[in-house]
């Protein structure tokens, strides 16, 4: 009877040690975190800009201010900003400045500055003077080349482009529009 | 032949008589066990990927999932889950500078590993977001007391949902860092 007793006890605290032991890891309790940083570029830019003339048919100019983030591979990488003329200006159906079919060899130019990588890296900007271009295929550079290791600060890095529009005689009064469209890459 | 029997029955006799001074024809033993507070922990994601959009510099995000065992004290009793990082992110691979991600030292002020909490079972998850830190532990789960683990055997289920911050500070690479969890009962 004792054996038995014994033997009993002795299995039952087998069984409940077994079953403990399933519950739950030996520690430590771990978890590995792994990222991957990869390149990547952001841009905002003025939704709106006018252009003015000083009077006496001086050129419409005016300045659209931009803020770019970059993050170029540290080695090979690079990236661009590009714009085009997306909607031309309403005036081209009109007697009024027109980029794609200009009515007095009247032009859309302009110059762009833009403020180096904050955290590493360079930016090339644009020669000055760039005609503007209507579609995609003829997108021009606001920042023709990022570096490699290209990194901007966290708040991001500005630039500007200034406009400079043909002020013609020929343009009839009115308020015509245009829509310029950019391009970011990064690699 | 004679003397040999009765030396038998004479011994049978005796064992008898002995047995029969040996205890009694019953008995009980009161069997006491002490169930004490306990806690055993599983982390289901041993390996978490922390991924973004890859537009706008969107934050990268991820989950960790763990599943765990608790049974805290009847009357006064508590308990916790924590977590530190226990190792800072690292960057991994050839030609690797460590200009990425870190807890301990986040290259631009702001830069952090966050994360928030979710239980499906017994206890409290932690409130709000909370920040990730390598020199101390943060809370993930609290238990009161009489806390037991509602799903058996299977435990209960915890998530860590991180956020880290996506800073163009940062070098292109892979990074990793240790996280390390903690679970107690009392």
């Amino acid at each position: 009877m004792k054996k038995i007793l014994a033997l009993t006890a002795l299995a039952l605290l087998l069984a409940a040690s077994s079953a403990l032991a399933q519950l739950g890891q030996a520690p430590p309790y771990t978890t590995t975190l792994s990222v991957t940083i990869a390149p990547e570029i952001a841009f905002s830019v003025d939704a709106s800009t006018t252009l003015t003339s000083a009077g006496r048919f001086a050129d419409f100019l005016g300045t659209t201010n931009f803020t770019y983030f970059v993050r170029t591979t540290k080695v090979g990488g690079g990236g661009t900003i590009n714009l085009y003329v997306s909607t031309d200006f309403s005036s081209c159906t009109g007697t009024g400045p027109c980029v794609g079919t200009p009515k007095d060899s009247e032009t859309l130019k302009y110059t762009c500055s833009v403020v180096a990588p904050g955290n590493n890296g360079t930016a090339t900007g644009c020669n000055a003077g760039t005609p503007a271009a209507v579609g995609s295929a003829n997108a021009t550079p606001v920042v023709s080349a990022f570096s490699a290791d290209a990194r901007s600060l966290k708040a991001g890095n500005t630039g500007t482009i200034a406009w400079d529009l043909s002020n013609s005689p020929m343009y009839q009064t009115g308020s015509p529009t245009a829509t310029v469209t950019y391009t970011i890459s990064a690699t | 032949m004679k003397k040999i029997v009765t030396l038998a029955a004479a011994l049978l006799l005796t064992a008898s008589l002995a047995h029969a001074q040996l205890g009694s024809t019953s008995g009980t033993t009161t069997v006491t066990v002490t169930v004490s507070a306990e806690a055993a922990l599983n982390v289901t994601t041993s390996s978490t990927s922390l991924t973004s959009l890859g537009t706008n510099f969107t934050n990268y995000t991820g989950a960790s999932t763990l599943s765990y065992f608790v049974r805290t004290t009847l009357s006064g009793g508590s308990g916790s889950i924590t977590l530190k990082v226990t190792t800072d992110f690292a960057c991994t691979g050839t030609g690797c500078t460590n200009v990425g991600p870190s807890v301990t030292n986040p290259p631009t002020n702001g830069d952090k590993l966050a994360y928030t909490c979710s239980l499906s079972g017994v206890g409290t998850a932690c409130s709000g977001s909370q920040t990730a830190s390598t020199t101390s532990s943060t809370s993930v789960a609290t238990f009161g007391a009489n806390a037991h683990t509602v799903t058996f055997p299977g435990g209960d289920t915890g998530t860590t949902s991180w956020t880290l911050t996506n800073d163009p500070k940062y070098q292109t690479g892979s990074y990793q860092a240790v996280v390390t969890f903690t679970i107690s009962a009392s």
